[in-house]
């Protein structure tokens, strides 16, 4: 009787041993399919659909373990192609240098012009031309507060500059200011412009 | 008798405006839309420069395979530059970026094309030098010379007679051939430098970024092939 207990607790020392990492297995995906009889086979087991690894419910003998085995591309070297700038065929799972200068491209994005990669041309770009005056407004003698300060501007312009394409697009604009100031004196008429300040 | 005729009249009169009220406010949010000021008029109103934000407004997806199944084009590909532009109805501002493709997953774009997609929001500078911002809070911005996984669809072309149109194209002429299909969340930054991968929403409470926001750039290729083979 005592061989009996001794034996039954021997099997459930090996059993309480070996689960865990039998469940593991089973957790971590295809490499790790439960070996399930004398044939290889596993359960679940693992089948390619296309140039994927999927999961089948059941026994079976798996045919692959992930998705390179069934004709998929290393997602490293895929990464790797993407990293150094060159273009990668998920198809092939090959990786080609562009074909165009890339400084080029660059050049043809800088100018905002539309660029063909099978003919390495940029159509369209924008030639900006030189800065043409549109308008200007200016005083002279008007009192205003310069930060903390009541002052009077003995002279004030602004002037207003587009720059266009050759299609008249706008490609920038801007303000410029010239102004003299003649500081009078701190005021409390300009604790507004003190705080903004 | 006449009180049950009565009750069912009473019952179905409020049945009735009830009903009517929301299709009338939903009819009123409409014609505020049709009718919202023009940007220029809406910086006016407060001064010289205008905040904004915009409002994403697009069902959050919760996987690459959802996003893939509601979009004609992916792509992954390097930012290169972009410029905002006030956009075409002069409401709002646009911001166009221009892509070069590196690997299309999905749809007719060649690889080492350049393209240009477009995006909501932006900065603009109106000529008497009035300024506007329009941002998308809980999105991170566009980075140039970055890598991107983008989920594209292409611009349903413009709407109006065909001198309005042209009109359109002259005064503003778009670069654009498509925008984000499911909005900014289809979006993915592909760091270079962590080889790590950084979704578009920001917060974490977003089901994409839960998934895969600081999940390796490799494990997040694997899945987007598989989820465009679906």
């Amino acid at each position: 009787m005592k061989r009996v207990v001794l034996l039954i607790g021997l099997i459930t020392v090996v059993v309480w041993l070996a689960a865990p990492r039998v469940l593991l297995r089973a957790a971590t995906g295809p490499s790790h399919a439960v070996p399930d009889g004398q044939s290889g086979e596993t359960q679940p087991f693992y089948v390619c659909d296309g140039r994927m690894c999927v999961e089948q419910p059941g026994c079976g003998i798996s045919a692959c373990e992930n998705d390179q085995d069934c004709g998929a591309c290393d997602p490293y070297e895929r990464w790797d192609c993407i990293t150094i700038g060159w273009q990668w065929d998920d198809w092939s799972c090959t990786c080609s240098p562009p074909a165009c200068d890339p400084w080029d491209e660059q050049d043809c994005v800088n100018n905002w012009g539309s660029w063909n990669s099978s003919t390495c041309t940029c159509s369209n770009p924008c030639n900006p031309g030189p800065a043409e005056y549109q308008s200007s407004w200016s005083t002279t003698a008007f009192q205003w507060c310069n930060a903390c300060f009541w002052g009077t501007f003995r002279y004030y312009e602004e002037s207003h500059y587009t720059q266009f394409c050759q299609d008249r697009r706008v490609w920038d604009d801007w303000w410029t200011t010239s102004a003299d100031f003649y500081y009078d004196d701190f005021s409390t008429e300009c604790d507004y412009w003190c705080w903004e300040w | 008798m006449r009180r049950i005729v009565l009750g069912v009249c009473v019952v179905a009169t409020h049945v009735v405006v009830s009903a009517g009220l929301p299709l009338h406010a939903g009819q009123l949010q409409g014609v505020a839309a049709k009718t919202m000021p023009l940007l220029y008029d809406r910086v006016r109103a407060v001064g010289s420069h205008l905040d904004e934000t915009l409002d994403a407004g697009d069902v959050p997806y919760a996987n690459l395979a959802e996003m893939a199944s509601r979009a004609p084009v992916i792509v992954i590909g390097r930012t290169r530059g972009l410029r905002s532009r006030l956009a075409a109805d002069e409401v709002g501002i646009a911001t166009e970026i221009a892509l070069s493709v590196q690997e299309c997953l999905k749809g007719p774009v060649p690889p080492g094309s350049l393209i240009y997609f477009r995006v909501p929001g932006g900065f603009h500078r109106f000529p008497d030098g009035r300024t506007a911002r329009q941002t998308l809070p809980g999105f991170r911005s566009v980075r140039t010379d970055a890598t991107y996984v983008l989920f594209l669809r292409p611009i349903p072309p413009a709407r109006g007679t065909p001198a309005e149109v042209r009109d359109r194209r002259t005064i503003r002429p778009y670069r654009a051939e498509y925008e984000l299909a499911a909005g900014d969340q289809g979006r993915f930054e592909l760091q270079v430098a962590s080889g790590t991968v950084v979704p578009a929403p920001g917060g974490m409470d977003h089901p994409l970024v839960s998934r895969y926001a600081g999940m390796s750039v490799t494990d997040f290729l694997v899945e987007l092939s598989r989820a465009v083979a679906r």
